[in-house]
């Protein structure tokens, strides 16, 4: 009897942290899996956003084509309108183009420091001001507002917009999750031995701000 | 921060709190009008017609109105959440409607079992071309009730084909849907309510025709030839939106017309459609003066109704375009039904009675008169109206009837053969 209780104590002594430690670790392993996913799903709306842009400027574009042909008659504040709104897909292009190149450093793997995010954040938001901008500026042609195809287009890209913004604060939800798991016990024991750093998340300033100031057809 | 800025802003995010939690602790409720936006009476037919929608159609639609100053899409995205919209689904498809009285805007949030059914773009076109034309005439239920039939028309073609995604079990949405302004009490749309005339024509099928060619380029004018002089001036008062135009021509656009059935006199017409097809409702039109053919909307307006499923029905059998349906049985709901023999009788003190027999009927044919008194079945007694009704439903078609009766007192026989089934 006594030598069975003897060897049950030292087995669960050994054992004990063991098993603690294997729990533990897993569980930071299941958090940090849930960053990984909602980064994934962040950059594929990001993608979403980028690929819907080509289509808009080409069909904003071949609409103005349209327009100076037809419209040639009526000068001077109509054309000025347009070459404003040719200026803005130009320099959404340019936007499209600069935010691809900072995502394609970042390919496929969550953002290690806050610079590199913030960098990401720039890039984007300026690819979000630049759009908005556009489609602003389209609202002062109304036929294009009674087209449904430019309707599906701008719906398109005002649902990219807001699943955005519903990836940041998930993402965000997760990182902060994540954070705080890595800085309160007995976690944070198996994180500092394991050498796990603190995510970046996004700042404030960009994501939900943004969100708000886009209202296409108010 | 003084004291009284953490009171306001407590104030707010408990009065932001209160629509989700209301409709959280009560997932029974599926109309929440903060911003009262409807009368009892509206607010209690969506929360019935919702109801349908979930039993029917399994999508848990629930509509929040409000007056927050919240913005209006992170609203929904957590309401949604909040809610657990779609969880009284047994698929986990949901949708939230939110519409904001003060901000002047609508949101309709789709949950992920939803998102290949409803894209954004689809929802979008539900919301400008059909939803708030309704709120700018200050209709706000009718213009989500409205709304609703498109949902479901959607929905069953997805069922039709194999088109929802189950996979996401009352997931939390993704921020699936649109957002647009919502117009309320904006007056009148008048955008699709101009367009070029559309003459009448000298056929009936000539002005049905050029009808559905008008809406088919959104010429959604009231004054338009081919209308009655009544039809005009309802169609004047009436909603009519984009999207309305475009859901007639498509619902009619695999409909067969049969030719058209003239009254005796000549100064009316019906277009029907085959009975199988309970999608495609029959149009009543009549001639003017000058010979040519117009769409009496309002008499179909008053007379037609559709059920679930967009099956069409009558509302009363009094109207005068009657003549043309007389080979059709209604029921009790007013929906047709095909008819075999056409005939009507009743238990007498003297015996079987025939009550009514229909033009060009089988029972015509067969030789039956009103007032025969009906004495047996081929040689079996009849014994009352159900067991006539027995055996004349169990003789199979094409099989050799003779009929024994009195006729003004005198007996007589007539013969013939069974028509065949119907259904």
């Amino acid at each position: 009897m006594r030598p069975f209780v003897l060897i049950t104590a030292v087995v669960l002594i050994l054992v004990g942290p063991v098993v603690a430690w294997v729990v533990l670790h897993n569980d930071l392993v299941d958090r940090e899996e849930r960053v990984l996913k909602d980064w994934a799903q962040v950059q594929s709306n990001f993608q979403r956003r980028a690929d819907l842009i080509p289509r808009l400027v080409e069909s904003l574009s071949r609409y103005l084509q349209h327009e100076r042909e037809t419209l040639s008659a009526v000068t001077g504040q109509r054309s000025a309108a347009m070459s404003s709104l040719e200026a803005a897909l130009r320099e959404l292009e340019t936007a499209r183009r600069e935010a691809g190149a900072v995502m394609e450093n970042h390919a496929a793997q969550v953002p290690a420091t806050d610079a590199e995010l913030a960098a990401i954040n720039a890039a984007q938001g300026r690819l979000h001001s630049d759009l908005t901008r556009v489609i602003a500026l389209a609202e002062n042609y109304p036929n294009l507002q009674a087209s449904d195809q430019f309707l599906a287009l701008q719906a398109q890209l005002e649902g990219t917009e807001n699943r955005i913004n519903v990836a940041r604060m998930r993402f965000n939800e997760a990182v902060q999750d994540y954070n705080r798991a890595l800085r309160t016990l007995p976690s944070s024991l198996v994180a500092r031995e394991e050498g796990l750093e603190r995510k970046a998340y996004f700042q404030a300033d960009s994501g939900t701000a943004q969100a708000r100031e886009l209202g296409f057809d108010d | 921060m003084t004291k009284g800025l953490w009171l306001t802003a407590l104030a707010v995010l408990a009065t932001a709190a209160a629509g989700y939690l209301y409709i959280a602790e009560k997932a029974d409720v599926r109309v929440v009008d903060e911003a009262a936006l409807m009368t009892e009476r509206q607010h209690a037919r969506l929360d019935d017609y919702l109801r349908l929608l979930l039993r029917d159609h399994d999508i848990d639609y629930r509509v929040i109105t409000t007056r927050n100053n919240e913005d209006i899409n992170e609203y929904a995205w957590r309401a949604f959440e909040a809610s657990k919209v779609g969880g009284a689904s047994t698929a986990g498809r949901g949708l939230l409607l939110v519409i904001n009285a003060e901000q002047n805007r609508v949101r309709m949030e789709v949950g992920p079992g939803l998102e290949g059914v409803y894209p954004d773009a689809f929802v979008a076109y539900l919301e400008q071309r059909q939803m708030t034309p309704f709120f700018a005439a200050g209709r706000v239920a009718d213009g989500i009730l409205a709304t609703s039939e498109m949902i479901i028309t959607r929905a069953q073609n997805a069922r039709a084909n194999a088109g929802f995604g189950d996979e996401a079990w009352a997931a939390a949405s993704t921020g699936a849907g649109a957002t647009a302004g919502a117009r309320l009490h904006a007056g009148r749309d008048e955008s699709f309510r101009a367009g070029p005339e559309v003459a009448a024509e000298a056929t009936p099928q000539g002005t049905l025709s050029a009808y559905f060619t008008a809406l088919a380029n959104r010429n959604g004018s009231p004054a338009l030839d081919i209308y009655t002089p009544e039809a005009r001036a309802y169609l004047a008062q009436q909603v009519l939106t984009a999207a309305q135009m475009d859901n007639t021509v498509r619902a009619f656009r695999d409909c067969t017309a049969e030719p058209a059935r003239l009254s005796a006199d000549g100064g009316l017409a019906v277009i029907r459609y085959p009975l199988a097809q309970r999608q495609c409702s029959p149009w009543f039109l009549r001639r003017g003066d000058d010979g040519l053919w117009r769409l009496d909307l309002v008499t179909m307006a008053y007379v037609i109704r559709f059920g679930r499923n967009n099956a069409w029905r009558f509302y009363t059998k009094r109207h005068p375009y009657h003549y043309a349906f007389r080979d059709l049985a209604f029921d009790s709901y007013g929906h047709p039904q095909p008819v075999r023999w056409g005939v009507g009788f009743g238990n007498r003190r003297e015996g079987v009675v025939v009550n009514e027999i229909d033009e060009g009927s089988a029972a015509e044919r067969l030789g039956m008169r009103v007032g025969d008194v009906l004495r047996s079945w081929n040689g079996e007694a009849i014994r009352d109206h159900r067991h006539l009704n027995w055996m004349m439903g169990r003789t199979d078609p094409g099989a050799e009837i003779t009929l024994d009766l009195d006729r003004v007192g005198k007996k007589m026989t007539v013969t013939g053969t069974a028509p065949p089934r119907v259904e």
